[in-house]
């Protein structure tokens, strides 16, 4: 049950992050469906920014899906997500870190995230 | 330089190599300073005396043997980031940046063993791996001058229960906390576990001054051993910024990303800008502590345990968080506030130790500008001058329990007076 708390406390980070973000690029109109699943939370994003982000947006769907993840970097640091009003790529790195899935897709303004944070913690 | 260049076994295939050859370095150099059974017999004496702040280790039994007990802690670190299956990211490597750097400041092979015994309980207790808890851990035995300090003092039938039980209550206890003051200090302060050992030190000496019993840390600062300390650091920087170059980093181009970023943690270096940009600045922000070193020669100023435990710390987060536009300023802020008053000799020893661990503030310079960073280093200097006396000088990550109290009494005020991010 604890882990589940956990993992809850830990989307709302990230979902705090990700909408400060979107809002700051610009973002009007953000959709944002939260589904919890079996195994773990999903969380779908999809909205608009500017098109003067387009690069960072990019940047940040690169963020979001790393190759490498750190889970004691996470266990350290992760309550540091959607803390406060500033959006940096280290934060956005950080979320990446957290997710244990994502798929970001980045068109002409406008972006698409699947991003899930699963119940157990794995053995990454 | 971005994340597709970098990939899993990279990570782990080759970056492990470059904590295990700075191990190799040091041994190698252990040997040099002391060719005879003094090595050894120097090594003991480390192991069995106490420590705190600020005790070098290099006095205690030799430049070698200091060097050795160092070698053997980082490399005891790396195996077990790797046994656990962990990717060396710049957190990685700032945390065993840190365990080689400090055991030329307090730690041994003795005194961290309970200490990691009761992190890894921690993580039995939370039924999670242990690889979650190991950097926490690894951090915490910034608190093993307590563990060393029962092992002497307490009666002979008695000090392996104390020793042991201090140590894994430590371990256990650290990581909660640590996760706690993280959100108080909001990533501003690098040396996070610093912070949560230091109100924990406080709680345990208080505990332990309610039974009458006083940490009171017995200080040495060697002056041995300059030449050959000064040739290994510069050597691992040089070994640091070729490694870079070979990683790719071959440009101004390729670097100069780094220079943007605030440092706030989470800027794991590794992951943001790949390995070779985080190698090549890895040795600039250790270039940048070194140099001021050696420029205090005409003071006085030499290299030993103490101070290459500095120039550790400021490379190891050169790959998490410091980069030179971001450390200058708060060390600027430092030696103002040393020069300024009269209390605060720029050639003391807790002086130059924080002129150097300051910089663990250099994301308040990063995030909001060089001008707060300068106060932010002015401060750290003048508070830290007065909370060892809070943990009896146990808490070898003092700058990073002051750098705690600077950001609560400076991010607010900064956050106040400072105008909000600006929304399309």
């Amino acid at each position: 049950m604890k882990k589940r708390i956990m993992t809850r406390r830990r989307m709302n980070h990230v979902a705090s992050e990700l909408s400060n973000a979107l809002l700051l690029m610009g973002g009007r109109q953000i959709d944002m469906h939260l589904l919890r699943e079996d195994m773990g939370l999903r969380l779908r994003i999809e909205g608009d920014f500017a098109l003067e982000h387009q690069r960072e947006m990019e940047i940040m769907a690169r963020l979001l899906q790393p190759q490498v993840r750190d889970p004691a970097l996470v266990e350290t640091y992760w309550e540091l997500a959607g803390g406060d009003q500033y959006t940096s790529e280290s934060e956005l790195a950080l979320v990446g870190q957290m997710l244990d899935a994502a798929v970001v897709e980045v068109s002409e303004g406008r972006v698409r995230m699947d991003l899930y944070l699963s119940f157990e913690t794995k053995a990454r | 330089m971005l994340m597709e260049r970098i990939d899993q076994s990279y990570l782990s295939r080759q970056l492990h190599v470059v904590p295990l050859v700075l191990s190799g370095l040091l041994a190698v150099f252990a040997v040099l300073a002391q060719p005879d059974i003094s090595l050894l017999r120097g090594f003991w004496a480390i192991q069995i005396s106490e420590t705190g702040l600020i005790t070098d280790p290099v006095a205690t039994g030799g430049t070698g043997a200091a060097l050795l007990n160092a070698a053997l802690v980082l490399l005891l670190s790396t195996l077990l980031i790797r046994k656990l299956g962990l990717p060396f990211t710049g957190a990685a490597f700032a945390c065993l940046f840190l365990m080689g750097g400090f055991a030329m400041l307090g730690k041994n092979l003795i005194n961290i063993v309970p200490i990691a015994v009761g992190g890894w309980l921690h993580a039995l207790y939370r039924r999670e791996r242990f690889a979650k808890y190991v950097y926490l851990t690894l951090y915490g035995t910034c608190l093993s001058p307590m563990v060393s300090f029962l092992m002497v003092r307490v009666r002979p039938g008695l000090r392996w229960v104390a020793m042991g039980s201090c140590g894994l209550i430590i371990g256990f206890l650290l990581p909660a906390i640590a996760g706690f003051t993280t959100r108080i200090h909001q990533g501003y302060n690098l040396y996070n576990v610093g912070f949560a050992a230091g109100i924990l030190g406080l709680g345990i000496a208080s505990i332990f001054k309610g039974f009458g019993v006083e940490f009171d840390t017995v200080g040495s600062w060697s002056q041995e051993g300059h030449g050959l300390l000064c040739v290994m650091m510069a050597l691992i920087l040089l070994g640091l910024f070729l490694a870079g170059l070979s990683m790719g980093c071959r440009s101004w181009k390729a670097y100069r990303h780094i220079l943007h970023h605030s440092g706030r943690a989470v800027a794991d270096f590794v992951i943001l800008d790949g390995p070779g940009a985080t190698l090549v600045n890895m040795a600039l922000v250790g270039a940048v502590g070194l140099g001021y070193l050696l420029a205090l020669y005409p003071l006085g100023v030499r290299l030993n345990g103490p101070l290459v435990c500095c120039v550790f710390a400021m490379t190891g987060f050169g790959a998490f968080g410091k980069h030179p536009r971001n450390v200058l300023p708060v060390m600027t802020g430092a030696v103002l506030a040393a020069l300024l008053m009269i209390e605060l000799p720029i050639n003391a020893s807790g002086v130059l130790l924080a002129t150097l661990l300051c910089t663990c503030l250099a994301p308040i310079a990063g995030q909001f500008g060089w001008y707060w960073g300068v106060a932010a280093g002015f401060v750290h200097m003048t508070i830290v001058q007065n909370t060892s006396i809070l943990h009896g000088g146990m808490n070898l990550y003092n700058n990073g329990f002051a750098a705690g109290l600077v950001c609560i009494l400076l991010v607010p005020v900064i956050e106040a007076v400072k105008p909000e991010p600006q929304e399309e």
